[in-house]
């Protein structure tokens, strides 16, 4: 070794080279050695510390994971309350204001260019009215006040189905239709602002109850026989209406207020003396369809306040039992059950109006014979009880199911607002407002379709009248309300636990 | 516009208007899901919602309400040992309605609708009487004492206000004993409870006669 080591060293001094001084060995147990053995380690002690870095690194990663997921998840909780706050609808109901808003122009539109050579302005100026309150109501009025964008958007529908197809078989009402359309928005809008700021209902109440027993009692002392009933008043300023449907927001304020507040039976007399009341002056006034809705309302209410089903069951019973005794008593009663079970037995004279409604709903076919033609006029009451066959006639049964469908979803949505509400006053009135359209709904659809007997009663928001759109608006304006006040409640909420 | 163009339009406008209520539909119904399910969603998420506070118990003596158990409490209600109250609170001494209850801005206003040992802040609370009660409000029913925590109201007023469902006459009138028609007990309600308790006094009495009786004949 010693001989080689000289070589080279003579080989780099020949070469000119600059050796480094070689250092000599330590010994094994040299300090320097063991200090330099603190940074280098050996292979055994360096795989010990990468292992417990990894360990450790392995035990950081799920808490930084877990981490990020909280971050993440907190992130998505503010965003979706954010969501849940916002006043307006979504883009899906926008777009259902556009399309309304687009039905009513095209509509009108057709109609408009329907006499050869005219355009009827009349139209035009319905277009310039209805699309703008279509796609303004929806867009603007639920961010200045308590309205809920998707039921004012199946409200907007309906509502603009029936002025379209009334304009197409009488102008006069549709013209009419569009006006108590505007004033229903404004009854609406009133209606929604009070049941969201109004906090005490003792004395409102009861002025409401005692004017409804009032105008149910004016077409008995004033009114006149139409169709078997007397539930019609024509008074000089305000012209001819039917109480029996103003009353119904009477009576499901009464039926609210008395079942929410007091829970036992005895407690919520009051209520079921009214609704016994308002029951017997239009079994007076022989209007048995506008009974029987208010009938199903108290009784359905009653059971979601109470939940006592033997009681219940005992109101059912006694409901049949009336309508029994009612079969027996009036003869009008007796023939409609006698054509809903035979039409024919008396095609021309008391089965006509059935058998030209189930007539006009099959000639419609799928996709219905055109806007605008058809025989609609040989149905009578075309334009009022029988407006469903009208729409299948001209637009078609795929038309008509989607009708049905969109009062399924307002019912569901009227239903799933009143459910947040955190007092039961709320919840009980939008229940009912919910129960007492579907329950219409349903009675004058079947009636048409011959399902159920025909009970004579309008189908809500479809049918022409004052009073009827009048009175269903600010049923809706009763559920504007409870939306607005269920939206506050949801804010203090989010504003609590973010404190 | 001829007629038999009109025909062909009003043709179409059924296909288009039954195009355009199958997309209504529809859009309606995604909207109605989508916003039901984010509403659950931000519900489930909120700590204690939908309450207006919540009753912490601090001394129970019982085993199903031990102390520190948190009783949620609902904006109104009713508060007794049935199970369909709002608020149940499962012992013998508390009646089946012992109270109702509703919130209103200044705190949780409370009647009583029976002597079973009601007190606020160690006050004995009447049949009939209603009390308000702010945060921190001591609440004893029976042998349960409770802690109010409400969320949102910090303090509480001290005067009874004459609520939406409840008025003075009928809370006289439940002072008086008449009964008010919310359950407080009536006059023969009351008559009752006397000769229960007359009894039960008599019967310890015989008891203890004749522990003593026993006890001399022993000696």
């Amino acid at each position: 070794m010693t001989g080689k080591r000289q070589v080279y060293t003579a080989r780099a001094k020949q070469s000119g080279e600059e050796t480094k001084p070689r250092k000599k060995r330590e010994p094994q147990d040299s300090p320097a050695r063991r200090t330099r053995g603190a940074t280098r380690r050996a292979p055994e002690e360096k795989t010990e510390e990468t292992a417990l870095k990894r360990a450790q690194e392995r035990r950081a990663a799920p808490a930084a994971r877990r981490q990020k997921r909280e971050r993440e998840k907190a992130g998505t909780m503010a965003r979706e309350r954010k969501r849940v706050l916002v006043r307006s609808g979504g883009f899906g109901v926008m777009l259902i204001a556009l399309l309304t808003a687009v039905f009513d122009a095209l509509g009108l539109l057709l109609c408009a260019v329907r006499t050869e050579g005219v355009l009827d302005a009349q139209a035009l100026t319905m277009i310039a009215v209805m699309a703008p309150l279509a796609l303004l109501t929806t867009a603007l009025l639920p961010r200045v006040a308590p309205v809920d964008p998707l039921l004012m958007a199946l409200t907007n529908f309906l509502c603009g189905v029936s002025v379209v197809i009334l304009y197409t078989v009488s102008p006069d009402r549709g013209v009419r239709q569009m006006v108590f359309y505007v004033a229903g928005l404004f009854v609406m809008l009133v209606m929604a602002l009070v049941v969201s700021r109004l906090h005490r209902w003792h004395g409102l109440t009861l002025l409401a109850m005692v004017l409804g027993i009032g105008a149910l009692i004016l077409p008995l002392a004033f009114g006149e026989w139409n169709y078997g009933a007397k539930n019609w008043v024509s008074l000089p300023l305000i012209g001819s209406f039917q109480p029996s449907e103003l009353v119904k927001l009477s009576l499901l304020l009464a039926l609210a207020y008395y079942f929410g507040a007091h829970r036992t039976v005895l407690q919520m007399m009051p209520a079921l003396l009214f609704a016994a009341a308002c029951l017997g002056l239009l079994m007076l006034q022989r209007d048995l369809g506008t009974a029987l809705i208010y009938y199903l309302t108290t009784l359905a209410l009653f059971y979601v306040a109470c939940g006592n089903m033997p009681l219940t069951a005992l109101g059912l019973g006694g409901g049949v039992a009336a309508a029994v005794l009612g079969y027996q008593m009036f003869a009008h009663v007796k023939v409609r059950v006698a054509m809903w079970q035979n039409p024919w037995s008396d095609a021309l004279d008391k089965g006509y109006q059935i058998i030209q409604a189930l007539l006009a709903i099959g000639s419609g076919g799928l996709f219905g014979v055109g806007l605008g033609q058809g025989t609609p006029e040989k149905i009578p009451a075309y334009y009022n009880d029988f407006i469903f066959a009208v729409v299948c006639e001209q637009l078609g049964i795929v038309f008509g199911i989607c009708l049905i469908a969109v009062y399924v979803l307002l019912v569901l949505r009227g239903i799933e607002v009143s459910m947040r509400s955190r007092r039961s006053f709320d919840l009980l009135l939008g229940c009912g407002v919910m129960m007492l359209l579907g329950v219409q709904t349903f009675m004058i659809v079947a009636g048409v379709i011959k399902m159920i007997p025909l009970t004579g009663v309008t189908m809500p928001f479809m049918s022409y009248g004052g009073s009827s759109l009048i009175s269903c608006m600010a049923m809706m304006g009763m559920m504007h309300g409870i939306s607005g006040r269920t939206r506050e409640e949801m804010e203090e909420e989010i504003l609590t636990a973010r404190a | 516009m001829t007629q038999a163009w009109y025909q062909v339009l009003a043709l179409l406008f059924g296909f288009v208007s039954a195009a355009v209520a199958v997309v209504c539909v529809l859009l309606a119904l995604r909207a109605f899901v989508g916003e039901r399910r984010l509403y659950r969603r931000v519900r489930r998420g909120l700590p204690g919602s939908g309450a207006a506070g919540v009753l912490r118990v601090l001394s129970a003596g019982h085993k199903r309400l031990p102390a520190g158990t948190e009783i949620f409490v609902p904006y109104e209600g009713t508060l007794g040992s049935a199970h369909s109250c709002d608020v149940c609170i499962p012992y013998r001494k508390v009646h089946l309605r012992s109270a109702f209850f509703w919130m209103q801005r200044d705190g949780l206003h409370m009647v009583a609708l029976h002597r079973d040992g009601f007190h606020v802040d160690d006050v004995p609370v009447e049949p009939g009487d209603e009390a308000v009660m702010g945060d921190g409000a001591m609440v004893t029913v029976g042998e349960l004492k409770m802690v109010l925590r409400l969320r949102g109201v910090s303090s509480a007023s001290a005067e009874p206000v004459s609520g939406p469902y409840v008025t003075s006459a009928r809370r006289s009138k439940a002072q008086k004993g008449r009964g008010d028609g919310l359950g407080a007990p009536g006059k023969g309600e009351m008559r009752r409870e006397k000769k229960l308790e007359e009894k039960k006094r008599k019967q310890a009495e015989k008891a203890q006669t004749r522990k003593g009786k026993d006890s001399d004949a022993r000696r």
